[in-house]
């Protein structure tokens, strides 16, 4: 199952709330946020480039098939909204789906289904090799190494430390960046701080916190949220099929 | 209907009310024009339909009513001025600016009524007066009025004067 980033956008409060709820029950999407109008949504998607947002059409300031506009292929949009006649509209800006208020749950897990079948093809399509090269300093030498050699990025700030059979070394990139280019099949998402290499993974243990730690060849111990756990206990199995 | 659907997962007896008050103002819709009523009964069906556009628009919309309880012995046909007030938030288009300013006032006057509604928009409104013509027709030999639409950059203004016959 693919893990899925979303944002909510919508004027009415209700209307949010019975998304959230909707959404609750499909483990795979994470709302990582929300916005009540079409300005706020702009900054939110810039800012944590999620792989979709549920988008409300008629809404104070820009509408949402203005926003879509603006932002192009950038994101998926599943517009939800109590008109269904702007579906022509949304569509011929490349909506990924349309549902209509009040969502029907059923509609719901397609137009979900759909975006974890676009996502996996992008990855699959998008995802860097594991021989791409990779020019990294440490310290004062630069080397030029596969990505195959990093086994964990961590977030530090702004940046993102690497860790490889070289050592320590930076990346002036936020984690979200990183894992929209890695191949979901060979690099998991442990938590907000943290992408590991699943073939890095020597053992797991059971976490204090309800996740797991997961240590990596390299000896490090690396803490998989609770979510996450979940996630990765059913990628594997799927990967055993 | 589907703000009070999405109250029963937040609070159910708030829900339950809100249900109620569509249940009567969707009896009261169906015996449109039917019927004659007194302008009191249709400010309480007003009142009722306002709280209901208050739970979708939240910390959007503010309603300030006075007098509400005035206008017992004009009679009129039955919903006729709901509708206007419906239509006067539908052509403004209240779903789609942040601020939505709503006085309703009802006073009365030598023979009659004088039922005000005083509607704010930031950061502006949708300019045009509205066309009550089909609205109104029903009120053609059951009592006198007089309609005044007033409008501004952020304002408008609708005073219609009921007077018997």
């Amino acid at each position: 199952m693919t893990s899925m980033k979303v944002i909510i956008v919508d004027d009415e409060r209700l209307a949010r709330n019975e998304l959230k709820r909707l959404l609750s029950k499909h483990s795979n999407i994470e709302i990582i946020d929300e916005a009540k109008n079409a300005d706020e949504a702009a900054i939110k998607i810039k800012e944590q480039q999620p792989d979709a947002i549920f988008l409300d059409i008629h809404m104070p300031g820009s509408t949402g098939l203005e926003l879509a506009e603006s932002l192009g292929d950038d994101v998926n949009i599943i517009f939800c909204t109590a008109y269904d006649q702007f579906a022509v509209d949304a569509f011929s800006l490349n909506a990924m789906d349309y549902l209509v208020k009040p969502v029907n749950p059923e509609r719901l897990s397609d137009a979900i289904a759909k975006l974890e079948a676009r996502l996996e093809q992008s990855n699959k399509q998008t995802g860097l090799p594991d021989d791409h090269k990779l020019m990294v300093k440490y310290g004062e030498t630069m080397r030029i190494i596969p990505l195959s050699d990093i086994i964990r990025f961590e977030s530090i700030g702004n940046h993102a430390a690497i860790y490889t059979p070289h050592g320590k070394a930076f990346l002036h990139s936020s984690l979200n960046k990183i894992e929209a280019k890695l191949d979901a099949s060979h690099y998991f998402r442990a938590s907000r701080s943290d992408i590991i290499r699943l073939d890095a993974i020597e053992s797991m243990e059971q976490a204090i916190s309800y996740g797991l730690e997961a240590k990596l060849s390299n000896g490090q111990t690396v803490e998989i949220s609770r979510r996450q756990a979940t996630k990765l206990k059913q990628l594997l199995e799927f990967t055993q099929l | 209907m589907n703000a009070i659907r999405y109250t029963i997962f937040e609070d159910q007896d708030k829900a339950s009310e809100l249900l109620s008050e569509l249940a009567h103002l969707l009896r009261y819709k169906l015996a449109d024009g039917k019927i004659a009523t007194s302008v009191q009964n249709e400010l309480s069906h007003i009142t009722q339909y306002l709280s209901l556009e208050q739970l979708r628009l939240e910390e959007r919309i503010t309603v300030k009513l006075d007098g509400m309880h005035l206008g017992e012995h004009l009679k009129l046909p039955c919903s006729v001025l709901l509708p206007i007030v419906e239509k006067i938030l539908h052509e403004k288009d209240a779903y789609s600016v942040f601020e939505n300013t709503l006085d309703l006032s009802c006073s009365n006057t030598d023979s009659g009524v004088l039922f005000s509604l005083y509607l704010e928009q930031a950061p502006k409104l949708k300019q045009g007066d509205i066309d009550f013509r089909n609205e109104l027709s029903s009120l053609d030999g059951s009592v006198k009025y007089t309609l005044k639409q007033k409008l501004t950059t952020n304002s408008y203004k609708m005073e219609l004067e009921l007077n018997k016959l």
